[in-house]
């Protein structure tokens, strides 16, 4: 893990399946035995169906590895997003990975995943790769009951999930680092050390993220962040897509497609 | 089949090279495709000391291309003879130094100091990047200074030199025959135009920088018309870029008058491009009977 990959591929693949599961989120799934078998949690890939308007690839995260097969779970944003869950099994789409550093190795035997919507993506093929014995929660923004989507898979990984809603309409109330926040302080209650063995993985909208890191340096926790930023080429050539990162006196901006997409959130200049 | 060209003291074993900028400085792109196949690699924009380029956001998607604000942001003269050079000459391709100045004397520093590097090919002196507040693009507007820093850096480099051309300008003949009476190999056209987009529900530009340089293929027509412009009028050899995606595009190009050709923004959207489009162009002579790219030209 952690480490940007050996082998990288192009290929133009048929569609498997491309499903919607709730208002606006589908999963779209791909036969590549090449990319399967390199890729690691946190890792994304390019996609651009084969007919397209749309010039640049979209990067998305893998979610899912079955065997061969490798699925992305994706929201409907714009044009590209709209594009792709208009193809149909069968038709063909251009793919590009796997790219970008995945999550790094931890000795750590708790780890929470703190996700906003879409964000929950890279965190299912986490729960898949993670070692036997990890205790793992997933904290996961929604914004109504129609989102509530993934819990059977997360639990059958031995992965409690905790939906949280800003209106409580749908399981706990208030931001999900409400939730997080809640947890942490009872750990402590229950503990002598003012260290919580604890780490976290957060992925959503940069506000989020930017909470999750906040509470990370206030309880002493690792976090690792999924980062997302617009991507040209997703393979570390164009310089579009970087943050800026704690490096050297003045800061430096790096890839989010090469040295990313996962930093550690302490690295990252929270603008 | 002759695939060879030859820009002024530069001869490249085919005419495909890839754009400055657009593919960093190989190693990336070595995991996809195979570096020898193509006929040169034009580098990163290289500054004198290494540069951070600008905050994000530093690109977005426009119809049928692409606006970026990048600040040329790269590791520096000295960070790429000693880091970039060993792993590019391993390939068997040209290798091409992109590279930017704020003064004459930066361009004329980096110049002298490449030269000392026999595998670095040629310089492609950038007069005309969008993105920096000195410099870039103020030199490439103005003949005067365009013939000052290309016969400057002429003199402190040995092998071939080429100056890249900004489409902002209202003759561009102009410039180009600046180039050619300061003594350049070729000119490479075009560079970038620039542009702006706005996000409607933030009501703010997209770009941090405000505006950015557009490419792919909406600047195709434009690159095409300057490239036959210089063509016509003037006696200097012609890298050609703006917008190429496949082989017909290339064969475009090399019809306007372009010996050679760059691909861009192409690399980002089809990271077997250039390969692809070297293939289509060996097709299209097979087809046409051509035994000699040079052929193809108009003349
Ligand atoms: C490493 C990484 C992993 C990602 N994983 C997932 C995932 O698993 N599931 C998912 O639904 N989304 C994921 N995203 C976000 C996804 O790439 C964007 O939602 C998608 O590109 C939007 O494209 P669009 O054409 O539909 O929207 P547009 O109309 O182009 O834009 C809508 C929004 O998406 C952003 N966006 C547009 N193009 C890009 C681009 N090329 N790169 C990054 N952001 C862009 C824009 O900034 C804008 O805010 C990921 C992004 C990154 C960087
Ligand atoms: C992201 C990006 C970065 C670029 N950086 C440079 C650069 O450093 N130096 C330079 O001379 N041109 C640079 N360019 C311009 C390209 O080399 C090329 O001239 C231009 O993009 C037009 O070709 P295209 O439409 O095929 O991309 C850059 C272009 C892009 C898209
Ligand atoms: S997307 Fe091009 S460098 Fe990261």
């Amino acid at each position: 893990m952690g480490k940007i990959p050996d082998l990288i591929f192009y290929q133009t693949l048929p569609v498997l399946k491309n499903e919607k599961i709730a208002d606006k989120f589908f999963i779209l799934s791909l036969q590549t035995a090449e990319m399967a078998r390199g890729a690691f949690p946190g890792q994304f890939a390019m996609l651009k169906p084969e007919r397209s308007s749309v010039l640049l690839g979209r990067p998305y995260s893998v979610y899912k590895r079955e065997g061969d097969i490798l699925s992305f779970l994706y929201k409907i944003y714009g044009k590209g997003s709209r594009e792709l869950s208009r193809v149909k099994s069968g038709e063909k789409i251009n793919i590009w990975g796997p790219l970008g550093k995945g999550f790094q190795e931890t000795s750590l035997r708790e780890w929470a995943f703190v996700a906003g919507g879409v964000g929950v993506a890279p965190f299912l093929f986490l729960a898949q790769e993670a070692p036997k014995n990890i205790s793992m929660t997933l904290y996961f923004g929604i914004k109504n009951k129609d989102q509530a989507i993934l819990q059977k898979e997360f639990e059958d990984l031995n992965c409690k999930v905790i939906f949280v809603t800003e209106d409580g309409s749908y399981g706990e109330k208030g931001w999900v680092t409400d939730a997080v926040k809640k947890f942490l302080d009872q750990k402590l209650k229950t503990q002598n050390s003012k260290l919580i063995p604890i780490e976290l993985f957060t992925c959503g909208p940069r506000l989020m993220e930017k909470a999750v890191a906040q509470l990370a340096q206030e309880y002493h926790l690792r976090c690792q962040v999924a980062f997302e930023e617009y991507m040209g080429c997703g393979l570390g050539t164009c310089m579009g897509c970087v943050v800026k990162c704690h490096n050297g006196k003045e800061g430096q901006y790096e890839r989010v497609c090469r040295e990313g997409p996962v930093f550690m959130a302490d690295h990252i200049v929270w603008e | 089949m002759n695939l060879s060209v030859e820009l002024g003291r530069l001869k490249l074993k085919n005419p495909v090279t890839v754009a400055s900028g657009t593919f960093g400085y190989g190693e990336e792109f070595s995991q996809l495709i195979d570096l020898n196949e193509l006929g040169g690699i034009f580098v990163k924009g290289l500054t004198l000391k290494p540069k951070k380029g600008n905050p994000p956001q530093r690109i977005v998607e426009t119809p049928s291309g692409m606006l970026n604000s990048i600040g040329l942001q790269n590791v520096g003269v000295e960070a790429f003879i000693q880091k970039k050079i060993p792993f590019l000459k391993k390939y068997n391709t040209a290798i091409l130094a992109n590279i930017n100045g704020v003064t004459v004397e930066e361009y004329e520093e980096i110049a002298e100091r490449l030269n000392a590097i026999p595998e670095v090919a040629a310089l492609e002196i950038n007069l005309s990047c969008p993105n920096v507040k000195e410099g870039g693009i103020h030199f490439g507007t103005n003949p005067d200074k365009v013939y000052e820093v290309t016969s400057r850096v002429r003199k402190k480099f040995s092998r071939a030199v080429l100056t890249k051309l900004s489409p902002h300008v209202t003759d561009i003949v102009a410039m180009a025959e600046a180039v050619r009476s300061a003594g350049a190999d070729a000119v490479s056209v075009i560079n970038t135009l620039i542009g702006m987009a706005f996000d409607i529900d933030r009501r703010k530009p997209v770009l941090k920088s405000i505006t950015g340089g557009l490419s792919g293929p909406a600047i195709k027509p434009v690159a095409l018309r300057l490239v036959y412009e210089i063509h016509s009028k003037v006696n200097i050899p012609i890298l050609g870029m703006g917008g190429i995606s496949t082989a017909e595009d290339a064969v475009e190009f090399i019809l306007a008058g372009s010996t050679a050709i760059s691909i861009g923004t192409a690399n980002f959207y089809d990271p077997l491009a250039a390969v692809k489009i070297l293939k289509g162009l060996k097709d299209y002579m097979k087809k046409f009977g051509f035994k000699n790219i040079n052929e193809l030209k108009l003349k």
